[in-house]
C-alpha cells in the first residue's frame, strides 16, 4: 500500500515538474500532455479510438467538468483494447481506427445528394 | 491532359458550346474544384446572369455543394428558386437547397422543399426524385413506419423509379425491427453488476474489464481500510468510486453505441440500394 502511495507521489510530481514544458494553459491540459509523454509515447501505448484516450478524457472534462469527465475517461481508458474491433460497433476510419467521439451526434448521411436530377 | 484534349475536340465542332461540354465532362469526373471555375467563366460571360444560364447554375451550386461550401451553395439555389420561372428547373433548385438543409439537420424545412418540388415539378422522374427525398427524410428521423408507407405509395403508382421506391419501402421498414438496448436498464444493471450492461450489449471484454478492475479496487479499498492507512484508503476510494461511475456511464453508452451501430448498418444498407441499384 506505501509503494502505490509512492507511485501516485511520483506521478505528481512528475506531473508539477513536466506541466512547465506543457504547451497549454489549463490543469487539464497539463495533465493530458504529462499522460501522453508519460503512457502514449515512452511506453509506445497505441490507441484504438478516435479521438485517442488522452484526447477523449481531456475534451470530457472540459465539457462535463471533473467529476463525470474522470468517470468518463476512465471508462473509456478500461475499454481501449483490440477487442473493440470484435463488436463492430464503431464505425471504422482511416488507419483502421474506431471512431469514438465524446458526443455521438447525428452522422451526415448524403441522400438527398444522390437523388438530385442534376 | 485527357480533360484538355476533350476540351480541344470540343471547340472543332462548329455550334456546339464547348466550354459547357468541357465544364460538364469536368462535373461528370467528379473535379468539382475546376468545374465551379468553369462554370463561373460562362455565367460571366453571360454578363453574370445567372439566370441566363439555369442549368450552368445549378450544376456550379452543387459543385460548391460538394466542395464544402454549403452556405454558397444554399444561397444560389435558393435564388434560383425564388426566380426561375420554369417550373423543372425550379424544382431542381428546390430539391438542392432540400438537400444542403437536410445535410445540415434541418430535416422540416428540408422536407417542405422536396415535398413543394415534388408537386410543382411537371416531369415525372423529377416528381419521382422529389417523393422518395421527401419519404426518405422521416426514415432519417427514425419514423420507418412514415417513410415505409410513403414510399411504398410511390412504389404502387408505378410511375418512373417504382422499383426504386419498393426497394427502398422493403429495407426502410426493417428499421422497425431493429434490435434495441435501453440506455438506462444498461446503467442499472451495471450499477448492480459491474461490466453486466457492456456485457448485454454484446461488448464481453469491455464488461469483464469492468467487472475486474471495480472488484479489485473495492478489495484494495477494504484492505487499505483494514490496515488503517488513510491516505491510501482516500486515494484508492476516489479512484474505486470513479471507477464505479465510470462503469454505470460505460453500461449506459455501450447501449447507445450498440443502437446508433444497428441504426447506422441500416441507413447504410439504404444508401447502398440508392447508390447501386439505382445509377443516375
Amino acid at each position: 500500500m506505501k509503494s502505490l502511495s509512492a507511485i501516485l507521489l511520483i506521478l505528481l510530481l512528475c506531473t508539477a515538474v513536466q506541466g512547465a514544458a506543457a504547451p497549454e494553459n489549463s490543469l487539464t491540459g497539463i495533465l493530458f500532455f504529462q499522460y501522453r509523454g508519460l503512457f502514449r509515447d515512452l511506453l509506445a501505448r497505441q490507441c484504438v479510438y478516435y479521438p485517442t484516450c488522452s484526447h477523449y478524457g481531456q475534451e470530457a472534462i472540459e465539457s462535463q467538468g471533473p467529476v463525470l469527465g474522470v468517470m468518463m475517461a476512465l471508462e473509456r481508458w478500461t475499454r481501449c483494447t483490440s477487442a473493440a474491433y470484435r463488436s463492430g460497433d464503431y464505425r471504422i476510419t482511416e488507419g483502421n481506427i474506431l471512431a469514438d467521439p465524446v458526443n455521438h451526434g447525428e452522422e451526415v448521411i448524403c441522400w438527398g445528394r444522390s437523388l438530385l436530377p442534376f | 491532359m485527357l480533360g484538355t484534349i476533350l476540351a480541344a475536340l470540343l471547340t472543332l465542332f462548329p455550334g456546339h458550346d464547348a466550354d459547357e461540354g468541357f465544364a460538364d465532362y469536368l462535373y461528370a469526373l467528379g473535379e468539382y474544384d475546376l468545374a465551379s471555375g468553369e462554370y463561373l467563366r460562362i455565367i460571366y460571360e453571360h454578363d453574370e446572369d445567372t439566370l441566363a444560364c439555369p442549368l450552368v447554375s445549378l450544376h456550379l451550386a452543387r459543385c460548391l455543394q460538394e466542395l464544402g461550401r454549403a452556405e454558397d451553395a444554399f444561397s444560389l439555389y435558393t435564388y434560383l428558386q425564388r426566380n426561375l420561372s420554369e417550373p423543372d428547373l425550379r424544382a431542381g433548385a428546390m430539391m438542392g437547397a432540400g438537400s444542403v438543409l437536410e445535410e445540415s439537420g434541418n430535416f422540416g424545412y428540408a422536407r417542405e422543399l422536396y415535398t413543394e418540388a415534388a408537386i410543382t415539378s411537371e416531369d415525372t422522374e423529377i416528381r419521382a426524385r422529389a417523393g422518395i427525398m421527401a419519404s426518405l427524410i422521416s426514415a432519417r428521423t427514425g419514423n420507418w413506419a412514415v417513410s415505409a408507407e410513403e414510399l411504398s405509395v410511390l412504389a404502387s403508382d408505378g410511375g418512373p423509379l417504382s422499383d426504386l421506391s419498393s426497394s427502398l419501402a422493403a429495407k426502410v421498414a426493417e428499421g422497425e425491427f431493429l434490435s434495441h438496448r435501453s440506455p438506462l436498464w444498461c446503467g442499472i444493471s451495471s450499477a448492480v453488476v459491474p461490466g453486466s450492461g457492456q456485457m448485454v450489449c454484446g461488448h464481453y471484454t469491455d464488461g469483464i474489464i469492468a467487472l475486474g478492475v471495480n472488484g479489485a479496487l473495492a478489495w484494495l479499498f477494504i484492505e487499505s481500510l483494514h490496515e488503517g492507512n488513510t491516505t491510501t484508503s482516500v486515494l484508492l476510494g476516489w479512484l474505486g468510486l470513479s471507477f464505479y461511475g465510470g462503469n454505470i456511464y460505460g453500461g449506459s453508452r455501450a447501449a447507445v453505441t450498440y443502437n446508433t451501430a444497428r441504426r447506422r448498418e441500416l441507413l447504410d444498407e439504404v444508401t447502398g440500394i440508392l447508390e447501386n441499384q439505382h445509377r443516375f
